[in-house]
């Protein structure tokens, strides 16, 4: 066979099921890794196919590319959408919670890239979802912030040693995008909602820093994981990209 | 008072998509809609109408976008979908308003017409609720509005074809009021009685019919475009909560009597 294939953890929801969307009319075959199957990846067609893994387990990426070539003999991209918010307060933050924020938002990406590095030829591509977050920190967010920071150390350090074997390595950094996990995180009184409501604060949000007028739509993020995929990046490693409407110009 | 009613309404802040909103009824329907402090989509086949009412909306102080868009193709939905989500971030309430009648006399309608007819009707009613149902299930909330008519069972006469995509729009109604029942989403009719434009008029009704529908109309009048706005109102808020796959007659009694 020689179809272009993309793997993408955390992809039968939010922000992974869009960037699953996107690469499946784009004619690849996507296999996606996720706790549960909720019924999307087979509602998206026969070039998609689902795969229960734990993120957090390195042998379950491993699993992934197994599962992969045997369909199709490729990994072309590798995409770490496995994650999740939360905001906490450091007086709040026990060992349970840091775990469980460390173990899939940074660890789980660390064992995607490590399983994506294993097998991917040259041309190959790995993205890691990762956060306006993992550039400047916000208030109640120490241990979120941590995650997505060491994210772009990771995106970096994979994109030197990797770049001899022709295997680029880049992170994408949206701002809020309204997935229900998100919407979940952000009802808490600790988030930058404090409690109160959502729209409002998204309103209010929007008119002090959205240069755009507005928030990315979670199809606009998977456009951009299209372009790092493709031939048009083909020079872009290292790179955490923004797609924030012009939230933070850097 | 008022602020009861609001309570219970609940409307403002909310974002509606009107397909066919640049046309007669579903005009005034997004005007009502915009006066109770909902932010508006119209789309169109016909980008002027959408915008002329999309500025008459702006121009009273209240939020819309004009959109052109085709009924019958489902990325055309989806593209409006996608404008409408950057602008507005979600959709609240959709009406399905759009499509075409022909008096033509039964032995005369082409396959072409027959199939035009219904699907601006039923296909562009079953695509819509394809695409904004899904982020409507996505979010667990929403209202949708199926524009049915009292032409829907029994039927009128000279309105073949288009008699039969209001039938096929109330049965696809209750299907999917039934499926999104415990989702968040309700799915709901409207019957409007007889609203004739000039057009309608001049094609439709003559003396003779006129007569037989004033007639069959215990309140012995047409209605006016915004007798329509109150049931709309009531059928995309939080006052109709318990509401779903009914068929909601705004008729002037017409469905409800024989002699």
């Amino acid at each position: 066979m020689n179809s272009k294939t993309v793997i993408i953890t955390g992809g039968t929801k939010g922000i992974g099921a869009a960037i699953a969307e996107e690469f499946y009319k784009d004619d690849y075959h996507v296999v996606i890794g996720a706790r549960h199957d909720n019924g999307f990846v087979s509602s998206l067609g026969p070039r998609a196919k689902f795969q229960q893994i734990d993120a957090r387990k390195e042998n379950d990426h491993h699993k992934l590319v197994t599962t992969a070539n045997k369909w199709t003999g490729r990994v072309d991209v590798y995409i770490n959408c496995a994650g999740f918010s939360a905001w906490n307060p450091i007086e709040k933050i026990d060992n349970r919670f840091l775990s469980e924020m460390l173990d899939v938002n940074l660890k789980g990406t660390f064992w995607g890239c490590k399983a994506a590095a294993r097998f991917m030829k040259k041309g190959g591509s790995i993205i890691n979802i990762s956060s306006l977050a993992g550039k400047r920190g916000s208030v109640n967010n120490s241990a979120y912030c941590a995650s997505k920071f060491g994210v772009t150390g990771l995106t970096q350090a994979l994109a030197k040693e990797l770049g001899n074997k022709g295997i680029r390595v880049n992170a994408v950094c949206p701002v809020y995008i309204e997935t229900p996990g998100l919407m979940k995180a952000l009802k808490s009184k600790v988030s930058p909602t404090k409690g109160q409501d959502i729209d409002s604060y998204f309103e209010e949000f929007i008119l002090k820093q959205s240069a755009l007028g507005r928030l990315p739509l979670a199809s606009e993020v998977a456009k951009t994981c299209l372009f790092l995929a493709s031939d048009a990046a083909s020079v872009i490693t290292g790179q955490s990209i923004n797609v924030d409407c012009g939230v933070l110009p850097q | 008072m008022p602020e009861y009613i609001s309570k219970l309404f609940n409307l403002k802040g909310k974002v509606a998509v009107v397909i066919g909103g640049g046309g007669y009824l579903c005009s005034e329907m997004a005007r009502g809609l915009s006066k109770a402090g909902i932010s508006v989509a119209i789309l169109d086949k016909n980008f002027e109408n959408a915008d002329k009412v999309s500025r008459q909306i702006k121009k009273g102080g209240g939020k819309s976008i004009a959109i052109e868009m085709d009924v019958v193709k489902k990325e055309s939905h989806e593209q409006a979908l996608e404008n409408i989500l950057k602008t507005y971030r979600r959709v609240d309430v959709l009406i399905n308003g759009a499509g075409i009648n022909v008096p033509t006399p039964f032995f005369d309608i082409t396959l072409q017409e027959w199939y035009a007819i219904l699907e601006t009707h039923m296909t562009g009613t079953f695509l819509a609720c394809q695409v904004f149902g899904k982020h409507m299930v996505s979010r667990k909330k929403g209202s949708i509005i199926n524009m049915s008519s009292a032409s829907s069972g029994p039927p009128l006469s000279k309105a073949f074809t288009y008699s039969v995509a209001k039938a096929g729009i109330n049965n696809l109604t209750q299907n999917l009021a039934r499926e999104w029942a415990t989702k968040g989403v309700r799915v709901n009719a409207l019957r409007p009685g007889f609203f004739p434009t000039a057009w309608s008029m001049k094609h439709f009704i003559d003396k003779k019919r006129e007569a037989a529908i004033l007639g069959h109309t215990p309140m012995g009048r047409y209605g006016k475009p915004e007798e329509l706005v109150g049931a709309v109102l009531w059928l995309s808020s939080d006052a109709a909560s318990f509401v779903t796959g009914a068929e909601i007659c705004v008729d002037g009694g017409f469905t409800g009597m024989t002699i």
